[in-house]
């Protein structure tokens, strides 16, 4: 709690009974999700150092330069970015608890989330056809692990998605269904991030180099 | 004692409280509709710097992981509303969170721009083969040079 002795400021200057009471469930709900967040970034990190120490390890297969398709990771961005902003305009629906409009958000959500994850499958299902598949080399064993972990992450978020949609039709804006589209939210949000690190250090740098 | 102190909790990622539903939506969007054009902007700016003969070479990757960062920056910002002035004290240590997040990714790519010599000299110099990135030769091995 020196966090917290640390800010000079209001709330933080709290007694040792107030110590009892962590804040409200909301609060401690997000504060953990984005624990989970972190420790999934360290888990990120571990790869995208792995891809970086292995870029070059073609074994004489192909290189990242020959393998990627610059138009295909575009679409790739485009899809994700708008999924994020329309993850976003969910969030606002949800505060002002229209239940159409969330509805709304969470289908250009999905749609866009589930147009990534296509053009995903295809580039990998095209690159395992030319015989680049993880087997090939310590580049594209990087490259398969890094991707793919992202990309089950967003098939993940997609059936969360799903998830939390029947719930809001079932149970409503209940406090505990709040909760959980909130975190969702901050998942789908940092999963764009990762990608902003994949896109950049693996499609266009890795290319560069 | 600052300004914060009359608003409710907020929790990582929060936006302010909803008062006048209308107008928090309205702000909300904005905040969106910005983090969606600066992300479009840098990603599109990254795209181009990869492809084009225009820039000194040697220089893009650098720009390309700057351009990175920026843009983790503004989802941070506008997407996931990591805003210091905006958070209440209990959301302070988020702000930490997402600083360490960003080294963790942006760790990765100053590793990479300090291998970038070492790949670079691999395809000019004998005694640095790929094979020395998987460790076939011992490093001590005498250069055949």
């Amino acid at each position: 709690m020196s966090t917290f002795a640390a800010i000079p400021s209001g709330r933080a200057l709290r007694t040792g009974a107030e110590h009892k009471d962590p804040g409200s469930k909301r609060i401690v709900v997000a504060y953990g999700f984005w624990i989970f967040l972190l420790s999934d970034i360290v888990m990120f990190s571990a790869l995208f150092a792995t891809y970086s120490v292995l870029v070059r390890a073609t074994a004489g297969g192909p290189t990242g330069a020959e393998l990627f398709n610059q138009t295909n990771v575009a679409i790739e961005t485009g899809c994700l970015l708008l999924s994020s902003f329309s993850c976003g305009l969910m969030s606002l629906a949800i505060d002002a608890k229209n239940r159409a409009s969330t509805y709304l958000g969470a289908a250009f959500t999905f749609a866009l989330g589930a147009a990534f994850l296509a053009f995903e499958i295809n580039e990998f299902a095209s690159m395992i056809g030319h015989g680049a598949t993880p087997q090939r080399s310590a580049l594209l064993s990087a490259y398969f692990t890094l991707v793919g972990c992202h990309g089950v992450h967003v098939t993940v978020g997609l059936l969360w998605l799903l998830v939390m949609m029947a719930q809001v039709a079932a149970k409503g804006f209940r406090a505990n269904v709040l909760r959980r589209l909130a975190c969702f939210s901050l998942f789908w949000h940092a999963l764009d991030i990762i990608w902003v690190a994949i896109f950049s250090i693996v499609y266009l740098i890795g290319v560069y180099v | 004692m600052t300004m914060d102190d009359d608003r409710p909790e907020l929790a990582p990622g929060d936006e302010a409280a909803p008062s006048v539903i209308g107008e928090e939506t309205f702000s909300g969007l904005r905040a969106y509709v910005i983090g969606l054009v600066l992300a479009v902007i840098l990603t599109a700016t990254s795209f181009w710097a990869a492809n084009t003969s225009l820039l000194w070479a040697p220089g893009v990757t650098t720009g390309l992981a700057v351009l990175a960062v920026a843009q983790m920056g503004v989802h941070l910002v506008f997407f996931l509303h990591i805003q210091p002035q905006r958070q209440h004290d209990v959301a302070r240590p988020t702000d930490g969170f997402a600083v360490a997040a960003l080294m963790m990714l942006t760790g990765e790519q100053g590793r990479y721009l300090k291998w970038y010599p070492r790949f670079v000299s691999a395809e000019v110099d004998p005694c640095v083969t790929k094979h020395d990135l998987i460790r076939e030769r011992p490093a001590s091995a005498p250069c055949p040079r």
